[in-house]
């Protein structure tokens, strides 16, 4: 039956959702973004199964021609939703990593990047997408450079500061970070005392722990 | 996305305590940032620019208008932002008055209230159960009353205005909801939830009472170019 | 609610039975039989996407105003709404294995309501929205900081399926939208509670 191809899609996208909603379920502030395979035979099918509805010509002045091309149009509309819905889901995700600061990573194929989990993403991605990512990226770089927000950090940490001055402990070796208030050789287990606009990036990715 | 869907919706505990933060709180000061009454004197005993006695201050604190700030005297009370009013503390600069509400005496008066009305809230401040979370954290040594008295009061308040949210639970309906005297901490928690409800309430009492007024189609039957085709094919 | 949102795409896909007010040729694949005509007065399921719009439009032999067309199908009551579960919603909605009736029962509902004007089966799901929301409220209040942690180290293959909780029976019969309505709460209440014991 036409349209059975988009349900599947759209149950594979709610269950992309159920995913991306239990982990973003953990709000510990280090973003864990991921998107899975695109469903390129899914989306392929339901295009074929389009031009075939277009191409039946189903139809006629008679009521029940006019039923069937009623039929016909809205497997038509029900398809495009299907698709619509599956490709904004995704996009949604994809914005998700750009503000996470992940889609440099995954766009780099995994080179260079620190966590081996976001290599694989960019396999995940169609050819569309990816551009769509680098896009919106770069758009998103442009804006952050922007002059009105030059003393705005938009990627910035959303938890009001309670402190100007933080103690922090090292997760991960970072190397020297220099600061107004002197250079601070980050080796992992080792504590500091910092202005917390200093290391909120370092916070973000990874490197150090408040304590 | 840029705001996450959780922040979008309602406000975090962080942000409110950042938003009390910012509500004025009576302190006794224990440092003075002007000179107290005499003025044209030249008798500055630091011989903080001596020749120059017609500026009163010894120093000013940097801020966006002179008062209160600059006119801290030790021992006399003043009104400053609990954020300034915390960080002073924190370095033993003064004593927070807790506010006549957070006393044995005043909680103990809410409570009564709360007894005493079943239906209604006891007019507590919006920042209640917040402000007092961070008094009892930061500055429990500027109480008068035992502390711990006070945590159970406040635990107790908290306890009995949160079964009476419970009972008006079971009135919600798709129009309106009243919440007098609840605080912000406390509507956060049950915002969310009672979105949900209502907008689903209203969803479904739309769907059966649009056509009684006279409107024609409903809204949702059709997406998109769907309702155009329809047009056309009839 | 909207035009992408995946639940609502999903609650459209819900088949409901109707029935063919007149013979239509080239049809045949909605009832398994591509290529074939469907007959007047047979029944089929048809998704709700397809049903709700065959429903009121109808066509005349080519002429007419087009207002006093019969439907090119009949909507018959679906199971969903048959009298023996609204009894059980009646007697105890809280007891109600809601899920099992239907994961969109509520969107279902709205868009059944709005068909038919249908003024009782409104005021029915309304108490029963209303009786199940205390018991999804006193669940998602239901926070033990603890159990938090726990589900960190479980990870992707616990028993949390949906992103819920699996603590009482009742959270096994929620519809879709309430899941949605206790994740919300819950992580609300879990959030003031944390900072109050931080």
């Amino acid at each position: 039956m036409y349209g059975d191809l988009g349900n599947k899609l759209i149950i594979e996208a709610k269950r992309t959702q159920q995913l991306q909603s239990r982990r973003n379920g953990i709000r510990d502030g280090t973003a864990n973004v991921s998107i899975p395979q695109y469903n390129d035979a899914l989306v392929r099918g339901i295009i074929a199964e389009v031009e075939q509805i277009r191409e039946s010509g189903a139809g006629g002045d008679a009521a029940a021609g006019q039923c069937a091309h009623f039929v016909n149009l809205l497997c038509l509309e029900r398809n495009k939703r299907c698709l619509l819905s599956y490709h904004k889901m995704r996009s949604e995700i994809m914005d998700g990593m750009a503000w996470a600061g992940t889609a440099g990573d995954v766009l780099s194929g995994g080179g260079g990047a620190t966590d081996s989990t976001l290599s694989d993403q960019l396999g995940n991605l169609s050819h569309s997408e990816q551009s769509y990512l680098q896009q919106y990226t770069d758009l998103l770089t442009q804006m952050k450079s922007a002059p009105a927000f030059a003393d705005i950090d938009l990627a910035g940490s959303l938890t009001p500061p309670s402190d100007i001055f933080i103690d922090v402990r090292v997760l991960k070796d970072a190397g020297e970070i220099q600061t107004e208030y002197g250079t601070f050789n980050l080796v992992k287990d080792s504590q500091f005392y910092v202005r917390q606009s200093d290391v909120e990036s370092l916070i973000q990715q990874g490197y150090l722990q408040k304590i | 996305m840029a705001l996450p869907a959780h922040l979008s919706q309602t406000f975090s505990p962080e942000e409110i305590q950042f938003l009390v933060e910012n509500e004025p709180i009576k302190i006794f000061p224990r440092i003075t940032t002007r000179q107290q009454v005499k003025r044209n004197h030249g008798d500055d005993r630091n011989g903080f620019r001596s020749t120059t006695s017609w500026t009163p201050h010894r120093w000013r604190m940097i801020t966006t208008d002179e008062a209160p700030l600059n006119n801290m005297v030790a021992m006399q009370s003043t009104n400053v932002a609990l954020w300034i009013a915390l960080l002073l503390k924190q370095q033993a600069k003064c004593n927070i008055i807790a506010p006549e509400w957070l006393t044995v005496k005043g909680l103990d008066r809410s409570i009564q209230f709360e007894q005493t009305y079943p239906d209604r809230f006891s007019p507590l401040p919006w920042d209640w159960l917040v402000l007092s979370e961070i008094l009892f954290k930061r500055a429990s040594d500027d109480f008068h009353d035992p502390v711990h008295e006070l945590r159970n009061r406040i635990q107790d308040l908290r306890e009995m205005r949160q079964v009476k949210v419970l009972k008006g639970l079971k009135y919600l309906n798709e129009s309106h909801l009243q919440l007098d005297n609840l605080s912000l901490l406390e509507i956060n928690e049950l915002r969310s939830f009672i979105v949900n409800i209502m907008n689903k309430l209203r969803d479904i009492h739309n769907a059966f009472s649009v056509d009684e007024q006279g409107e024609s189609e409903d809204e949702d039957i059709s997406y998109g170019t769907m309702r155009d085709s329809s047009t056309n094919m009839s | 609610m909207g035009y992408f949102d995946v639940d609502d795409v999903l609650a459209d896909a819900v088949e409901v039975p109707c029935k063919f007010q007149l013979e239509v040729a080239q049809v045949g694949f909605l009832a398994g039989q591509p290529g074939e005509s469907v007959a007047r007065n047979s029944k089929l399921e048809l998704p709700l996407w397809l049903a709700r719009i065959l429903a009121i439009v109808g066509a005349g032999d080519g002429e007419g105003d087009g207002d006093g067309d019969t439907p090119f199908v009949e909507l018959l009551p679906p199971d969903t709404f048959a009298a023996r579960v609204m009894n059980a919603v009646k007697a105890d909605p809280v007891a109600l294995d809601l899920h099992a009736v239907s994961p969109y029962f509520y969107a279902l509902a709205v868009k059944w309501v709005n068909l038919f004007s249908d003024a009782e089966l409104g005021e029915t799901v309304a108490r029963l929205l209303l009786a199940r929301a205390q018991e999804i409220n006193s669940n998602a209040a239901n926070v033990t900081l603890v159990e938090r942690t726990l589900d960190d180290l479980a990870g992707p293959l616990a028993s949390r399926q949906n992103g819920v909780h699996h603590s009482s029976p009742f959270m096994l019969t929620m519809d879709e939208w309430e899941k949605t309505v206790y994740k919300e709460a819950h992580e609300a209440y879990r959030d003031s509670k944390k900072w109050l014991l931080q």
